[in-house]
């Protein structure tokens, strides 16, 4: 199968993930973005930051920020990780995981 | 000389012999020749003695004489014979110088001969060796020639840029009375103006019309890169986006709170979230990728690392999709 019928949804992840850092009080130091899908179907948006964070590579990767991405790009996982690069990722293949609460 | 000498000499004995036989014939009594016995008569004359005896010396004198002129014979004959001799062996001596004079001359001809062939090698060689030299001279001298033509040619074109220059500050020096005088000055004046006109005229007849065309060709062709400049960047125009968010205002939803984030769900929901539910197999369109996303493959490196960690992240926290 190929990754680009998620070509769209990424996009939109795109053009929200600078948005969303710079409310946070986070500088969008962001590289590339990067869309792939595994054998078992399942689709992921790596955003790659810059190496410039790690002056402040907490606040990056503090869980209300992951918390607030998560929420604002409706509930799709989002992960931030510091092994072979510093980048978000964001599953785009999972959709409404995070039911809103009653 | 000396063998006629001799022989007058013989001569000359022999006659004075033979009168003095005659001279003695009359005397003698006896013809028989045997002289008388002088002491038969008892007594010797002395006369005959003395002439006896004069007889008997001139005899044995004849005898002598006789003696000598056949010794001066043989001696004749002998220098005869000597001097033939003397004279052979002269022609002989005189043969062998002659023959080695002929044998120098002839070494000296034989030398002579081959220094001449001598000298006509040598002339041989002197002559080669003068056309050797009159070829070389004659090469440089056509090279001397030929450089002495490029210099000639060379300073012909200096000359002619000389004469040239002349000739133009000779012009100037000319047309300038021609201008100095008031009569020249105002014609000069008037054909400025007639041209001055003539170029107008032109740029009215032909390039003012032109103008507006121009204008509205240009205009085009600039909104026309803008056009172009705006597809190729692929941004959505920032006032079209506005009002995009300006029209779903009228319509705001409540604040949700999601896991004690305070969530404005109207950015998202006005601005649909499409997901692969949404879009099912819809085609790509280069346009439509305006944030540069690099579309990779699973298994190359690091993003295989990346995918693992992540899976294995939300494999542990239980959120991964079965």
């Amino acid at each position: 199968m190929s990754a680009n019928r998620y070509l769209p949804a990424g996009s939109k992840v795109a053009q929200l993930f600078p948005d969303i850092l710079r409310e946070q009080g986070l500088d969008p130091l962001v590289n590339r973005f990067v869309l792939t899908e595994t054998e078992r179907g399942n689709a992921w948006l790596f955003v790659v930051m810059d190496e410039r964070i790690l002056e402040s590579i907490e606040s990056y990767a503090a869980e209300s920020v992951i918390s607030r991405l998560t929420i604002a790009l409706q509930g799709h996982p989002v992960l931030f990780s510091n092994s072979h690069g510093l980048y978000y990722a964001v599953l785009l293949s999972s959709s409404n995981l995070l039911k809103p609460p009653d | 000389m000396n063998k006629s000498n001799q022989r007058i000499l013989s001569f000359l004995i022999l006659t004075v012999l033979a009168l003095m036989l005659g001279g003695c014939t009359d005397t003698l009594p006896n013809p028989s020749g045997i002289a008388p016995n002088p002491g038969s008569n008892g007594s010797v004359d002395p006369n005959y003695a003395y002439s006896q005896a004069t007889i008997d010396a001139g005899q044995r004198q004849l005898l002598d004489l006789s003696i000598m002129a056949t010794q001066n014979k043989q001696n004749m004959d002998q220098a005869e014979d000597a001097a033939a001799l003397s004279t052979l062996e002269y022609e002989q001596r005189r043969k062998l110088e002659l023959d080695f004079q002929s044998t120098l001359v002839s070494q000296n001809i034989a030398m002579a001969a081959a220094t001449q062939e001598f000298f006509v090698q040598q002339t041989a060689v002197a002559m080669q060796a003068i056309a050797e030299v009159e070829s070389h001279a004659a090469t440089i001298t056509q090279l001397a020639i030929q450089a002495n033509a490029t210099q000639t040619a060379q300073a012909q074109l200096v000359l002619d840029a000389r004469v040239q220059q002349t000739a133009q500050a000779v012009a100037a020096l000319t047309a300038y009375p021609l201008t100095a005088t008031p009569l020249a000055a105002t014609e000069a004046a008037l054909l400025l103006q007639q041209y001055d006109r003539e170029q107008q005229a032109f740029l009215d007849r032909l390039v003012v019309p032109l103008l507006p065309y121009a204008a509205a060709i240009i205009l085009l062709l600039f909104i026309g890169l803008v056009v172009i400049a705006n597809r190729r960047t692929a941004r959505p125009i920032p006032w079209l986006y506005r009002l995009r968010e300006g029209r779903g205002r009228g319509q705001i939803q409540p604040t949700r709170i999601i896991e004690g984030v305070e969530v404005n769900p109207d950015r998202l929901e006005n601005e649909p979230f499409q997901s692969e539910q949404i879009l099912p197999n819809s085609p790509h369109l280069p346009d439509e990728n305006p944030a540069k996303i690099e579309i990779v493959n699973a298994t190359e490196i690091p993003i295989a690392h990346w995918v693992y960690e992540v899976e294995s992240r939300l494999n542990a926290e239980g959120r991964l999709p079965l």
